[in-house]
């Protein structure tokens, strides 16, 4: 049992770890039905439980990579995620709530307007994100090949550049290329 | 990603060295030679926030993928009752057009048999609960129920089973155990669940259970008791199927 709980530790932290898809892949077809059907229970559509558990998804594997959560089996990272995002849904509902009764009183506008500035904040980011993610997916194949094997599976350059059969130095002009055709477009976006 | 900043190539390279060299010894002095980059600060925090950016970027539309994956397992599950799961289509489609014919030939020596025709005519699964119910209030009932509603009963039927040693007496679980047993054309299975009236006479199940107890006892060739059955607990659908019984 104890070597089936550190082979479990070992590929799944292993694979948030270090970006590997196919276990990762494996843990959110397994683990989405929970916070589905939490969701559905609680008033949401299968839309909210979509976005929901990938917001969840994303911050337990950047909490995982940053070293903030340190789980040591993979049951802990199965509570944590459905943790994350059970709170998620219940912020969700209460913002909900609160967006229609916050006009009517006056001391709790003076706390909308402190929520306000917090979720302007946070808006702002999630703007900056989605106008990144469209950049990059509107990015040409080759420099989304080139960014996502040096970015995301933290390639080398040597490996990249023998993958690509080019120099290393022409693969650090292309990827700087990439990058900088990315920047273009997410202007163009804003 | 804050697109005004000017960072030459040489800049970039220099200090995206720096960061992973900062990342593989924890903190790594900023060289000399780093500190000649005009506003080098503002620079490195603005590489790393595109780093981030893009990591996170592709972390999303990696999510994205993940999910096609999962409405694709679904899918297959629910195309898994007609198209079982195999590389082999061949095989399949040979087993299919064998089904056929033998059923063909079935149907023909057998067309005089009234009980499996009554069934065939009147049996269609129960829709299933929406995704909220009371009694058996549970994660496990709720993911027992979406299998259900994907026409995949083996698979709800093994979650259920198991809610079912804590709850030997739920309406809900003995209801829908018999229905999906049925679904799979398993009647003495089905019966297991369904015979026992008593267990629904208080519950909102009790006119569909004697529906579906009767259906299985007719599959089974017990037609005097599905008649006994819809005789003692009528609804519309009860005494519907009771008539066209009692015309054969």
């Amino acid at each position: 049992m104890n070597n089936t709980l550190n082979k479990e530790k070992f590929v799944l932290l292993d694979a948030f770890l270090t970006n590997k898809e196919m276990p990762m892949q494996k843990f959110y077809i397994a683990e989405y039905p929970k916070t589905k059907y939490y969701i559905l229970k609680n008033g949401g559509a299968i839309d909210n439980a979509k976005d929901i558990f990938q917001e969840a998804f994303l911050i337990c594997w950047k909490k995982i990579c940053s070293g903030d959560f340190k789980p040591i089996n993979k049951q802990q990272i199965e509570a944590y995620l459905f943790t994350i995002a059970k709170n998620k849904w219940i912020d969700y509902t209460r913002s909900a709530t609160k967006k229609k009764t916050t006009s009517i009183n006056d001391k709790l506008y003076q706390f909308s307007i402190e929520d306000n500035t917090q979720t302007n904040d946070m808006e702002k980011a999630e703007l900056q994100m989605s106008i990144t993610l469209n950049a990059f997916n509107n990015l040409g194949q080759s420099c989304k090949d080139i960014l996502t094997q040096f970015y995301f599976y933290k390639a080398p350059l040597r490996t990249i550049a023998e993958n690509l059969g080019i120099e290393e130095a022409s693969a650090k002009n292309k990827k700087y290329r990439c990058i900088q055709k990315l920047k273009e477009i997410a202007l163009n976006y804003k | 990603m804050k697109t005004q900043m000017e960072i030459t190539q040489v800049e970039w390279d220099m200090i995206e060295t720096y960061l992973d060299r900062q990342n593989d010894l924890n903190k790594h002095s900023i060289s000399e030679e780093l500190k000649q980059i005009p506003d080098f600060e503002q620079k490195i925090e603005h590489i790393k926030k595109v780093r981030e950016e893009i990591e996170e970027s592709i972390r999303r539309s990696k999510l994205n993928d993940f999910h096609k994956h999962l409405n694709e397992t679904e899918d297959s599950k629910l195309k898994s009752l007609s198209k079982p799961n195999t590389k082999s289509y061949t095989m399949w489609y040979s087993a299919a057009a064998i089904l056929i014919l033998l059923f063909g030939i079935f149907w023909m020596l057998n067309s005089n048999n009234n009980a499996e025709k009554i069934f065939a005519e009147n049996f269609k699964p129960d829709i299933g609960l929406p995704l909220k119910m009371g009694r058996a209030d549970s994660y496990e009932f709720y993911e027992g129920m979406l299998d259900y509603k994907q026409e995949n009963y083996k698979k709800a039927i093994s979650k259920w089973e198991v809610l079912l040693i804590d709850n030997p007496e739920n309406d809900t679980l003995n209801y829908f155990l018999g229905v999906a047993n049925l679904a799979l054309g398993d009647a003495s299975e089905s019966l297991k669940y369904l015979t026992n009236q008593e267990r629904f006479q208080e519950g909102m199940f009790k006119e569909e259970a004697a529906y579906y107890a009767a259906l299985a006892k007719i599959k089974e060739g017990e037609i005097e008791e599905a008649k006994t059955l819809l005789k003692n607990i009528p609804s519309i659908q009860n005494t519907k199927l009771l008539r066209q019984l009692e015309k054969e």
